[in-house]
């Protein structure tokens, strides 16, 4: 007998981004005005340096391409950058605190964010140069703080209880939100901006503020992602992980600044999206097992295909109106955290 | 000439509280190197509290637990994994992880954060796996074993650490009569090549298989020595407030306990 090692990962994996592309181009076909998988693919692949020479541009129209490039690439990009941000900041959550039902909407963070966007936009610091970078310190300021808040209301000398965080979390939670909405009240805003920040939409998404989202998202990744092997040890407990040569408390500060700032990113141009950093880790768990080195790439891909189908099915059953995208995302997700917490329930934790 | 790397652990002058309540008073222990060492003592004793801070699980004082001739307390983590294997009493295992990834993790401590498991690794995990006997399912998942199947594998990883020192914490309180002399042989094996420390509840296994015993009670030693100079009637009845019976085991000739009664 040997060693046997996951086959064909790497296979999969690749797989797996070549169908997140399609899935990309299949989502901006789709929506009011009628464009042809071919002619989406056209205009995407004219903009790519060396392959655009050998692409036929005879068949774009041009309201098509402003269509497809000012409007509906941008929300996909978007959404699949926020899908991937949260998805690996669940991924580490549910390590650091060894729960499965952590996520940064639940524990409260994503709303410690979005309570430092909003008020860094009615004080108008977004019109400042580097405005978009200011706003995500102060979502930055705003999720740290509520990190830090959550996890000592939790803690009992050491341990953190799951059914005491869980509660910490949902009640800062509310408290934030409810803030946000005074805040934004009393400073005379649309209702559209509340429902903005509170169930999270991607509709107006500029370049500017994805390239302000890409490096946060990847280069905070990226150092999660060097922190996998620890992950695992860490699961087996803080003790055994101590003896087994992890520095657990400075893994668990650098874990979660990193997760902070990649929240604070996200949520700075999407509002509030519930659920999905609870989701796409757990399915990705199912599938291929709670080893951080599979277990954060993969959670990575399909975050951010999970968070394409909804926001594409968020602009387009309701025909012409909107839905807010954090809506359908916790159509899927709250009843998945409700059987988890009946399973734990059985489970007697 | 003080030859000091004699001594493969050190402790002096331990104390250690926890909520203000002094758990461990003056502690002094010289573990000399690949020697059985158990230490025994009724519950609440403060058996596992002094392996904790030993295995630097729990923070002792400064200048009094030495590992080699340093401070404990000034080895960087990975650093002490590579000298010093800890098993611990509970271990939370409960997930999809399969067997060789638990005992890879003993390997730990020798990679960077981007180096991936060698050959070699593989190799030293292999050999851990079967002197434990636990190479027949290592490609199970750890939630499917048994509690002594368990307590194998996690064996295993502490010998994947390929250190000089390993601590056990009642590595045997879960298992039939069976599976305890099966891990107390391995362990004994060890110990030619290791400083095996041992917290251990059954007098006579501690009797039969160690060099030298350490007597504890309400958090100081009592008497630590050889095995027939610590399990005497005396010291048994004044800790564990019973009467025994000594006999000298036919077998081995270490003393043998039969417990007659409250005091």
């Amino acid at each position: 007998m040997k060693f046997y090692r996951r086959k064909h990962l790497k296979l999969i994996f690749y797989i797996c981004m070549a169908l997140l592309f399609f899935l990309g181009v299949i989502s901006i076909t789709l929506g009011s005005a009628n464009i042809s998988f071919k002619e989406t693919l056209c205009v995407i692949l004219s903009k790519i340096p060396v392959v655009k020479s050998v692409v036929p541009t005879a068949c774009i129209s041009q309201n098509h391409e402003l269509i497809i490039l000012q409007i509906r690439l941008p929300r996909m990009i978007a959404s699949a950058l926020v899908g991937i941000g949260l998805s690996v900041v669940g991924a580490s959550f549910q390590a650091i605190f060894k729960n499965p039902m952590a996520d940064p909407y639940v524990l409260g963070v994503s709303s410690g964010a979005a309570l430092g966007a909003a008020i860094g936009f009615m004080l108008q610091l977004d019109t400042l140069a580097l405005g978009s970078m200011v706003i995500t310190m102060m979502a930055f300021i705003g999720s740290i703080a509520t990190t830090t808040l959550v996890y000592n209301i939790a803690r009992v000398k050491n341990r953190i209880s799951p059914t005491t965080l869980l509660l910490a979390g949902v009640s800062v939670s509310f408290l934030l939100s409810s803030i946000i909405s005074i805040i934004m009240v009393f400073n005379r805003q649309q209702v559209e901006k509340i429902v903005f920040w509170t169930m999270g939409s991607v509709s107006a998404v500029t370049y500017n503020q994805i390239f302000t989202l890409i490096p946060f998202i990847f280069i905070g990744t990226a150092i999660i992602l060097l922190f996998s092997r620890d992950l695992n040890i860490m699961l087996t407990g803080d003790d055994t992980a101590k003896s087994l040569g992890v520095e657990v408390e400075n893994v668990k500060k650098v874990i979660l600044a990193v997760s902070s700032i990649i929240v604070a990113a996200c949520v700075s141009i999407s509002g509030v999206i519930g659920f999905v950093g609870l989701i796409v880790p757990h399915a990705v768990r199912m599938v291929f097992g709670p080893d951080h080195r599979v277990l954060l790439p993969f959670s990575l891909i399909i975050g951010a295909v999970f968070m394409i189908i909804c926001d594409t099915a968020s602009r387009t059953v309701a025909g012409s109106a909107e839905i807010p995208v954090g809506a359908v995302t916790a159509l899927f997700g709250s009843p998945y955290f409700i059987y988890l917490l009946i399973k734990s329930k059985k489970r007697g934790i | 000439m003080s030859n000091s790397n004699l001594f493969a652990v050190k402790v002096k002058n331990l104390n250690y509280s926890f909520e203000k309540k002094n758990v461990l008073h003056d502690i002094n222990i010289d573990f000399k190197e690949n020697k059985f060492y158990s230490i025994i003592g009724p519950n609440g004793s403060g058996k596992t509290t002094l392996l904790k801070n030993i295995a630097k699980t729990l923070k002792p004082c400064k200048n009094t637990v030495f590992v080699g001739d340093n401070d404990i307390l000034d080895f960087k983590n990975k650093v002490l994994a590579r000298k010093l294997a800890v098993v611990p009493q509970n271990s939370n295992l409960d997930m999809d992880f399969s067997v060789q990834d638990i005992v890879l993790m003993g390997r730990a401590p020798y990679f960077s954060k981007l180096q991936s498991e060698s050959e070699s690794d593989y190799a030293i995990a292999k050999q851990a796996m079967e002197v434990t006997n636990t190479w027949k399912f290592h490609d199970k998942f750890i939630n499917q074993l048994s509690g002594g199947e368990k307590q194998r594998v996690i064996i295993a990883r502490a010998l994947t650490q390929d250190t000089d020192i390993i601590l056990l914490d009642e590595p045997i309180s879960q298992l039939d009569i069976h599976h305890q002399i099966e891990i107390l042989d391995t362990i004994k094996s060890l110990s030619n090549k290791i400083t095996v420390i041992v917290v251990l509840h059954d007098l006579n296994f501690a009797a039969q298989y160690s060099d030298h015993i350490i007597l504890v009670n309400n958090g100081r030693v009592v008497v630590q020595g050889n095995p027939s100079e610590v399990l005497t009637e005396e010291n048994i009845k004044n800790v564990y407030k019973i009467n025994v019976c000594m006999i000298k085991n036919p077998v081995t000739g270490k003393p043998y306990i039969i417990p007659v009664g409250q005091e």
